[in-house]
């Protein structure tokens, strides 16, 4: 595979959130992220650092500009074909997990698979919590498992699906210092193994360390790569 | 999909709680069209008991209309009519089939009917009318008339012949003829169809015809009016004709039009309920969609994952609903029949299953469609639950508005922040109101008709025989001319003897006896009696040609009255309002020292100037009773015009001065006229739950024994009471039936509204309010969601009158009547429809719905906002 093949890109993208007062949340941003790359966002609170990310995600539609993940241009697809498009390629990682609580760890992995009318492999599913040492927590349920554990899971689901991208919002916000360690860890391995590229948003700058870039974000302006 | 049904599984309480909700609505939907169309069936059977299955009575021999929808139920023979010695009684003899007494319902209370020529069975009113008691056995001599046609009889200048044929009473049965619409052509003494032939006299057959049972349910009054059209035609002469009006006429709620209109309130409100429902269900389930679009679900996954949960939800709960309804109402119709002893009388209506399976089905459809709004939101899709933009702009205003920040603002800003919940909730809250509002309004109308017969009449009323009299004089205007003049009138003298007196009291069935005495016997002078406007237009239109001798006479017989009250206090109750006079006096009054007067002159166009018109008759001014041995003497407390007490007052008699006294004021009275005091009236009323035939049996035996009066009209106050316990019944359960729904509705909505207003609470307890206050806002929650229906009712009922005015614009005169306070006439059918809705709109009854509503409610936040609180703090403690 080629390291050097960019896998995102995003040019001018400019996104207001309209109101009594219109909000200018990205001004004119460009990016390009290439294949296995990790890269940390970060920037302070109402900085654009979300919308940025939800932006790239397909999640969030620009108001100019264009993303395109694997050359396909995003703005072009319907919500059909854009969802899809995001369950074959994109995986999302969360700050508060977003873990289905009627679902246990195993279903709440799998859960993306079925949506894309799949039917999981389960040893598959089994190594990559082993991987992620959450084997043990296969029939637990959400509330029955720590913060850590369950951003774990949350991992997990993202790297079922194989994404080529995998964004991560925030994923350490909610943990203590020794598991946000280790979920920065597992997101470099899954960049370095996996040759997935990872698009981390944070704002604490030592997790930001672990990425092969950091990208600054001010007032909706990316400041320095 | 499996991953749909395994998170089903897991959240089963949730799911539970919304198909049971479901579950009660499709019920409630359902129940209300079916109890709304056996309310009718109920109401007929009822009908059927009181008035008789037949459709069509009709003179035989005339045209007998013969039309397929109809089929021969009986005959009948009338028309020999009973005489107390030569005067008319209005009662006949005749003879019914079997199959118009089953038919007819014909109660007999005892004995039999009769099976010989020589036999008789008699109502209870014409033995009393021609001073027989009830017992059964005794001999009972008839004098009939031979001619029937008065008109053909006079025609052939002959007078009537009358006979006399002596029967053996052997049984008494219900005055059914006062009931029927037909009750006046039909016979109140029952003979053996031999018996009729051994009459020499001439008779009339009818015939009765019933509706086929498949035509039961068909506009009758319009099938009736076209056979009357058509026969009208054919025939030259008179039609006797008649339809059971009181069966076929008779529609719940008053109109067809005000009953189709109260279903569709109700439909709308079940289908706003279940809107509300599914709507919020979803809503809550905007969280699970936002999650699954964030791992990759399309849109049209999302509805598609959506109406599928909503479908295996609520689909088999409506349908067990419709079911549940089905067999419930069938089950309760059985018990109903069989206690009542009414024919089964539950009917399968496929336009009415068609009409159920669209309000149930299509409430789901538009429920279901409706909530697919809210997860089109981009809210859902964006993963942001804000406040809309509307919402945004109505808050922003009224905090412009209002600068004090208290709880009743959070309350009002909470309110604010669910328009559409809202929205459902107020819809539902309007049609409970309005439906209980209208339910009461028919339990309190049949109620004052209840209680205005009651006061009008006694179970049982004894009376000492009125006395006669000729008064003769020659015409002042002719020498050679005589005139008589007969009068009736009531003295001290012809009384109730203390024995039946006692053995009337001793009676155990009976509750109560009004005792009064009516004189009518005594002269009465007041100062300025010369200058009284009415007694001398009495004079020049009476008495002109009456020699002066004569006419003090007469004039004290038909123009004065006293009557003496055994129970002065409550007679003195009952005028409280009309005594203004200060220096009226009850102890005055129960002494004999005053009176009240009754004036009654005959027209009704304003009581206060014909009163003030009478200036010799004023309050505190003295009247004068004369007696044999000088006058006796009473100041009058109080002045009523009768018009004033028309309405359930059983007090005075027919002239038009009327003195109202005590029974020491007769007892005076007694003692100057140098005889013995007793009452010649007696108003008996029985226990409820007695056999009130078998009293008055006894109470008849007693009367004839003592050659008083009799008079019945228990089984009228009977039939009464028996149409208020059936309206309290069926409406009083509608609304029972309306408010504890909307009530659970309410509880489900509340339940959540407080569990999602979780987090509101915590932070109030957190800047310091104390859970009283939290339980304070919620109860004024209560009181002001319940303040929010006042101003339903009036509008709702303008609604309704205002569409039936539009819908009536047939031009039928009528008659005035007081509306709304007002004399209002009624030109148009049109302006009596609305003005009978508007009519009802009474205050107290509007009040008493709302100030339960109000209570309801305030006591369903206050139980949610402590539990949500209690949980919250049962948390935090743990």
């Amino acid at each position: 595979m080629d390291k050097e093949k960019v896998v995102l890109e995003a040019n001018n993208i400019s996104r207001t959130y309209t109101g009594k007062v219109p909000v200018p949340a990205l001004k004119q941003c460009s990016m390009s992220f290439k294949k296995g790359e990790f890269v940390s966002i970060i920037g302070k609170s109402g900085s654009g650092k979300s919308t940025l990310l939800r932006v790239l995600a397909g999640l969030d539609v620009p108001d100019t500009g264009e993303v395109m993940i694997n050359g396909e241009k995003i703005a072009e697809m319907g919500d059909t074909k854009l969802a899809k498009f995001r369950r074959n390629h994109i995986g999302f990682i969360y700050q508060d997990y977003n873990l289905f609580n009627e679902y246990t760890a195993y279903e709440n992995i799998i859960l993306p698979i079925h949506l894309d009318g799949r039917k999981e492999e389960p040893e598959k599913i089994m190594g990559i919590m082993e991987e992620l040492g959450i084997e043990h927590c296969r029939d637990k349920f959400p509330e029955e498992m720590s913060g850590g554990e369950q951003q774990r899971v949350s991992i997990a689901r993202a790297l079922a699906i194989e994404p080529a991208v995998i964004f991560a919002d925030e994923p350490t916000g909610n943990l203590d210092a020794e598991s946000a360690e280790n979920v920065a860890e597992l997101l470099r391995e899954a960049s370095d193994i996996h040759q997935q590229t990872i698009i981390m948003v944070t704002h604490d700058s030592q997790m930001a360390d672990y990425a092969d870039w950091i990208m600054h974000i001010k007032d909706g302006a990316i400041l320095s790569k | 999909m499996q991953l749909l049904r395994i998170s089903r599984k897991r959240r089963r309480k949730q799911i539970y709680r919304i198909t049971i909700m479901a579950f009660l609505i499709s019920v409630f939907v359902c129940a209300s069209i079916l109890y709304h169309s056996q309310m009718s069936a109920y109401q007929r059977q009822a009908d059927y008991k009181n008035y008789g299955k037949w459709f069509l009575c009709s003179e035989k021999g005339g045209i007998a209309p013969s039309h397929p929808y109809l089929e021969q139920a009986g005959d009948a023979i009338s028309g020999i009519g009973i005489y107390d010695e030569q005067e008319e009684t209005g009662y006949y003899a005749g003879w019914l089939s079997k199959d118009v007494c089953d038919m007819g319902n014909i109660v007999m209370y005892e004995g039999r009917m009769p099976e010989k020529p020589d036999e008789i069975a008699m109502e209870l009113s014409v033995l009393e009318r021609l001073g027989y008691s009830y017992e059964l056995g005794q001999k009972i001599t008839l004098t009939y008339g031979k001619y029937y046609d008065v008109a053909k009889r006079r025609a052939k200048h002959k007078s009537q012949e009358y006979s006399n044929h002596t029967y053996t009473l052997v049984g008494t049965i219900q005055n059914y003829t006062a009931r029927w619409s037909c009750g006046g052509y039909m016979p109140n003494a029952i003979l053996n169809e031999a018996g009729i032939g051994d009459l020499d006299c001439e008779y009339k057959t009818y015939t009765f015809q019933s509706l086929k049972p498949e035509y039961k349910n068909i506009d009758a009054n319009e099938f009736y009016n076209a056979l009357l059209e058509k026969y009208s035609s054919e025939s030259s002469g008179d039609i006797i004709m008649f339809y059971n009006s009181f069966v076929y006429e008779h529609e719940i709620w008053g109109s067809k039009e005000v009953g189709r209109n109260i279903l569709y309130v109700i439909v709308i409100m079940g289908s706003c309920a279940m809107v509300y429902l599914i709507a919020s269900y979803q809503k809550k389930r905007r969280g699970f969609y936002y999650r699954l679009r964030c791992i990759g679900a399309s849109k049209w996954q999302i509805h598609k994952m959506a109406v599928y949960e909503m479908l295996i939800t609520v689909l088999p709960a409506g349908i067990l609903g419709i079911i549940l309804s089905y067999a419930v109402c069938m089950g309760i119709i059985v018990i109903i029949a069989s206690t009542h002893a009414y024919e089964y009388f539950f009917a399968f209506h496929f336009v009415e299953f068609a009409e159920i399976l669209c309000a149930v089905f299509g409430t789901f459809a538009i429920s279901i469609s409706i909530s697919q709004c809210f997860l089109k939101s981009n809210h859902v899709y964006e993963g942001q639950i804000s406040i809309g933009q509307k919402t945004k702009r109505r808050i922003a205003k009224d905090s412009q508005k209002n600068r004090h920040i208290g709880i009743r603002m959070l309350v009002k800003r909470k309110n604010m922040l669910h328009p559409f919940q809202n929205t459902c909730i107020k819809i539902v809250g309007i049609s409970v109101c309005v439906i209980s509002f209208c339910c009461m309004a028919q339990i309190t109308h049949e109620y004052s008709i209840y209680q205005i017969e009651r006061a009008d009449y006694y179970d049982v009323s004894l009376e000492a025989p009125r006395e006669q009299k000729d008064i003769e004089y020659i015409s002042t205007n002719s020498s050679d001319f005589k005139c008589s003049v007969g009068i009736e009138f009531k003295t001290m003298k012809s009384c109730i003897s203390e024995k039946t007196k006692k053995s009337i009291e001793q009676l155990p069935e009976v509750a109560d006896v009004f005792y009064t005495t009516i004189d009518n016997s005594h002269n009465i002078s007041w100062e300025g009696k010369e200058k009284s406007p009415y007694r001398g237009w009495y004079q020049r239109t009476y008495m002109d040609d009456m020699p002066e001798d004569k006419r003090e006479e007469y004039e004290t017989y038909q123009l004065y009255c006293t009557t003496y009250y055994h129970d002065a206090g409550k007679v003195w109750a009952d005028f409280k309002e009309q005594i203004t006079w200060e220096g009226a006096d009850y102890e005055k009054f129960l002494n004999g020292e005053q009176i009240l007067l009754c004036l009654s002159f005959g027209d009704d166009s304003d009581p206060q100037a014909i009163i003030a018109s009478e200036n010799g008759l004023q309050p505190g001014k003295s009247i004068k009773i004369s007696t044999k041995n000088g006058d006796v003497e009473a100041e009058i407390a109080g002045i009523v015009y009768s018009n004033k007490i028309l309405a359930g007052l059983q007090y005075g008699w027919w002239n038009s001065f009327c003195y109202l006294g005590s029974e020491a004021l007769g007892q005076k009275v007694a003692e100057q006229d140098g005889i013995s005091w007793g009452y010649n009236e007696a108003g008996i009323t029985l226990k409820q739950n007695t056999d009130k035939q078998a009293v008055a049996k006894q109470l008849s035996v007693m009367a004839v024994r003592d050659s008083l009066i009799f008079d019945t009209d228990f089984e009228m106050l009977e039939n009464t009471y028996h149409k208020l316990v059936q309206t309290g019944v069926l409406y009083g359960s509608l609304s029972l039936m309306l408010i504890i729904v909307f009530m659970l509705i309410r509880g489900y909505m509340l339940k959540d509204l407080y569990q999602s207003e979780r987090k509101s609470y915590m932070r109030l307890h957190h800047m310091g309010l104390s859970g009283k206050s939290i339980c304070r806002m919620a109860v004024w929650r209560g009181i002001k969601e319940g303040m929010f229906y006042l101003w339903s009712v009036p509008a709702a009922l303008c609604i309704l009158a205002y569409g039936l005015w539009r819908e009536n614009t047939d031009n039928i005169i009528m008659t005035v009547s007081y509306r709304l306070g007002l004399l209002i006439p009624y030109t148009t059918k049109a302006n009596y429809v609305a003005y009978e809705i508007l009519d009802k709109v009474s205050i107290g009854l509007w009040g008493s719905v709302i100030l339960l509503l109000i209570i309801c409610l305030g006591t369903l936040h206050l139980l949610f906002a402590r539990k949500c609180y209690q949980s919250y703090k049962e948390e935090i403690d743990g």
